[in-house]
């Protein structure tokens, strides 16, 4: 074959981290920011979007300084090998462990919209082995598909925001900067996990054709879903208000519940907004899914990350159907994620940076000697 | 295939040629006398049918047979080198060239060239006579235009390649002839504009024709087939023309037209989902109204893939999501239908199928009346006995409709049969089923390659930013579009200026 085989474009990088970005994490995000911060939630999305945005620098620079190579391969060439692999390992842990919550909660919501009588277990297997198909094909299709879904979702529910834009009520909200600002950064880790996917741009790098403008791409991503996000919360809050809020488990979707466009042929806009966000969560599952194969594919030096998308299946869907209830699914997942997603996004790459700045010193220096 | 040398002697060659081509009648063996005193043998084979018999006649055995007696030629070269004279001085055709080889001469005769064997020497002259009943230049039966030339492609391959050159008078325009095919050595030229073409592109064709090891071709579609990267796909990867003007305007863009003998369609190499919606009126119509057009298609694409699907999906799973004065409607048209919207919808898709193969076949009057027949008695005696709804008429009618606006007969036959899978999908999950067809369709589609060009170029990769949305889902007016489209990666990327 010729040309630009696995190979992806900056734009299509961009879509990419949007998509992992942006999961099932919006649905209760709005709610989870008003039993923290009340109508401050806003000011804690900007400041999540800028810990991010640093992050995302450091990384960039990180991978930068070792061109065509994932995080896997950086690892093992600053840490030892053994313990750079059980990072990675842990990180693709983490990944299943994600991508078994977006499923769950994904099923859920589809069951409660969409099929009321189908069981969740066909729900979940029937978005796994369709991710599945994606995944196999590799990062190029993962690139491209991004970018065609992204717009096609994100354009129509702006559209379809409009309408509610009449009913909101500015006062709801108000008052601000009520928040302490030092009750705000501890509060950061809250709206991290929102952000969290911004990470795979450490494995995407390699693959992006004229990376050296990657970190503009990078950062328009972060800084697009912190619009979103922002976007979301204020019109969620100013529609609802405070207290209305607290009681709705998933205040975005409510928000879509209420849109009533007038003289158009659908009576019921939620069925379009449904089909949409499968779209959207469909994006999730298979980032997660390919760069799960990924990882375990250059942790075990296999060419190809083809042969470990399918079996990473089962053990999505079993420990998908783990827990009873919304409620025990997001509980279990919160703890894991928060203590292995600090470790592994936060953590390791800021060591990663500063051992690489080290070694690069010496090297420097020695030659400089010579 | 091993070659062997002509012999010496007339009658051996002839032995030769007769040996192999036993029980072929058409070909026609001429022997005659030329010389003063008659001396020197001659022989000519062609083919019955292929050559042209007046053409031989007038300008190789008149002045052979006559001319050459009146100006006797010189005795002493007409010892040293016959052949020559004949060859430089004798046969007034423009095109003729020799061969040492028989089966040279066996496959020139089969291809329509008249032969010239003269005793004595171990060499024949192939004469240029080629010329066969062909179809005159007429309007094409698959892409009617309202506004534009209405010229379209024959089958043979040299006036196919004319009605290209005539549209573009530059020495750029390149043509590689290649013969495909052990046993029907069916030619096949490849057309392009040398410095608009990628190369790395032209070489990967040339590799991909080259690989070809088949003993015939019988229509540029085998050739679409054996150089497609998919062949399971539902989609064309290669597009097929009938009309040198969207030839004509495709060299432009950078893109390579493979013209093969014997069939009135053009192949277009490399082919994008963008392709499939534009028909070669777009650009002479004023951009407004193409633009309109365009976006129709673009709105039809998804009706004919999605629409019974949705009927089946809403009707079976979300009712509440139609006004509910609507969804009382088809709830109480649907009251007296015995089967579930599912098997409502295969049947008369499938009817509906059977009714456009059935009119395909059969052209004329007899057509149409399968059209009423099928269409109007079937479609009211179905509502009226009370097998399918109304509103599935109505559906499949829109469907069908929708599938004759996009320009690319295939791609469309594409979204039908997957709007088959669409159906079953709906009818197991729903909207959520169909949305999960989508995506497969998506995933599908992001995968396909022509010749290396992504197949949803541009929509997959934005490369020029915004500016590459030109020519898709509307036309831009001619002066904004002073740019190649990106994806035939050109490196001569201005048209105009």
């Amino acid at each position: 074959m010729m040309g630009d085989n696995d190979k992806i474009t900056n734009g299509q990088n961009m879509f990419v981290l949007i998509a992992t970005m942006i999961g099932v994490g919006i649905l209760s995000l709005p709610r989870s920011l008003v039993e923290e911060f009340g109508t401050d939630g806003w000011i804690t999305i900007i400041w999540g979007g800028i810990i991010v945005s640093i992050l995302t620098i450091i990384m960039t620079k990180l991978l930068q300084m070792y061109e065509g190579k994932t995080m896997v391969e950086i690892g093992r060439e600053l840490v030892p090998t053994p313990i750079a692999s059980i990072i990675s390992i842990l990180n693709a842990i983490r990944y299943i462990v994600a991508s078994s919550y977006v499923v769950r909660i994904f099923a859920e919501v589809v069951k409660m919209f969409l099929l009321n009588n189908t069981p969740t277990e066909v729900v979940i297997i029937s978005i796994l082995l369709t991710s599945s198909y994606l995944a196999r094909k590799g990062i190029e299709s993962i690139g491209r598909i991004m970018q065609l879904i992204i717009p096609i979702v994100i354009i129509p529910l702006v559209l379809l925001l409009l309408p509610i834009m009449t009913e909101i009520n500015i006062e709801n909200a108000l008052p601000i900067f009520r928040t302490n600002i030092l009750d705000i950064m501890k509060g950061s880790r809250l709206i991290f996990f929102s952000y969290l996917g911004f990470e795979v741009i450490t494995y995407t790098m390699p693959y992006i054709k004229k990376s050296k403008n990657s970190l503009k791409y990078s950062l328009m991503a972060v800084w697009s879903v912190t619009g979103i996000y922002t976007l979301t919360f204020f019109i969620t809050l100013t529609r609802f208000g405070k207290d209305e809020m607290l009681h709705l488990l998933w205040p975005t979707l409510s928000l879509m519940k209420t849109i009533d466009i007038p003289g158009i042929f659908i009576e019921n806009v939620e069925g379009i907004v449904m089909s949409l966000w499968v779209f959207m969560v469909f994006a999730t599952i298979v980032t997660y899914h390919y760069f799960t194969a990924l990882i375990v594919s250059k942790v075990t030096r296999e060419k190809g990350s083809r042969h470990f998308v399918l079996p990473v299946v089962p053990i999505i869907y079993f420990l998908s159907l783990i827990p009873d209830n919304i409620a025990i699914t997001y509980d279990y997942v919160d703890v894991f994620i928060k203590y292995v997603g600090t470790f592994t996004v936060v953590i390791v790459p800021i060591v990663y940076y500063l051992i690489a700045i080290f070694k690069n010193r010496k090297k420097t220096g020695v030659s400089n000697d010579a | 295939m091993a070659k062997t040398i002509m012999f010496k002697h007339l009658d051996d060659n002839i032995g030769k040629i007769k040996e192999i081509l036993t029980d072929c009648d058409d070909i026609i063996y001429r022997d005659f006398f030329v010389g003063e005193k008659q001396q020197y043998k001659f022989v000519i084979i062609y083919t019955d049918g292929l050559a042209d018999k007046s053409l031989i006649s007038d300008y190789v055995l008149e002045s052979l047979m006559h001319q050459a007696r009146e100006l006797p030629p010189n005795l002493t070269v007409v010892k040293d080198d016959l052949y020559k004279l004949v060859y430089k001085g004798n046969v007034a055709i423009t095109d003729a060239k020799e061969t040492e080889y028989i089966e040279e001469i066996i496959d020139n005769v089969l291809m329509g060239e008249t032969v010239l064997l003269i005793d004595g020497y171990d060499k024949a002259l192939i004469v240029s006579s080629r010329g066969w009943p062909t179809r005159g230049i007429s309007e094409p039966q698959t892409e009617i235009v309202i506004r534009g030339p209405r010229d379209g492609f024959v089958e043979t391959g040299k006036i196919n390649t004319t009605l290209i050159r005539r549209r573009i008078r530059d020495p750029k325009l390149k043509l590689k002839t290649m013969q495909i095919g052990k046993m029907s050595k069916t030619d096949i030229a490849i057309m392009y504009i040398e410095d608009i073409v990628d190369k790395e592109m032209l070489k990967e064709l040339n590799k991909k024709l080259e690989s070809i090891n088949i003993d015939a071709i019988l229509e540029s579609s085998y050739i679409e087939q054996l150089i497609e990267n998919s062949w399971w796909s539902l989609f064309p990867q290669v597009e097929s023309t009938e009309r040198p003007d969207a030839v004509a305007a495709s060299l432009y863009e950078g893109r390579i037209a493979i013209i093969v003998d014997n069939t009135p369609f053009v192949l277009l190499v490399p082919m994008t989902l963008n392709m499939a919606m534009q028909s070669s009126e777009d650009y002479y119509d004023r951009w407004i109204v193409t633009a309109t057009l365009r976006i129709a298609r673009y709105i039809a694409a998804p009706i004919v893939l999605l629409l019974p699907a949705l009927y089946i999906a809403i009707t079976s799973f979300h009712p509440g999501m139609i006004p509910t004065q609507l969804a009382l409607y088809v709830a109480s048209t649907r009251l007296d239908v015995p089967f579930p919207a599912f098997v409502e919808a295969i049947i008369m898709m499938g009817t509906l199928e059977l009714l456009r193969e059935s009119g395909t076949r059969i052209s004329g009057p007899i057509g149409t009346t399968i059209g009423i027949v099928g269409g109007l008695i079937i479609g009211q005696a179905a509502v009226e006995a009370g097998i399918v709804s109304p509103l599935m008429v109505i559906i499949v009618a829109i469907t069908t409709i929708s599938s004759f606006t996009l320009p690319n007969y295939s791609f469309a036959t594409g979204l039908r049969i997957a709007s088959f899978g669409m159906m079953i999908l709906a009818s197991s999950l729903g909207l959520y089923g169909v949305m999960l067809g989508n995506i497969l369709i998506l995933t599908h589609l992001v995968g396909l390659k022509s010749l290396g060009v992504p197949y949803m170029m541009p929509y997959s990769s934005v490369v020029h930013g915004i500016g590459c949305m030109k020519d898709t889902i509307i036309r831009a007016p001619l002066k904004y579009m002073k740019k190649r489209p990106a994806f035939t990666r050109s490196k001569n990327k201005t048209r105009m200026r």
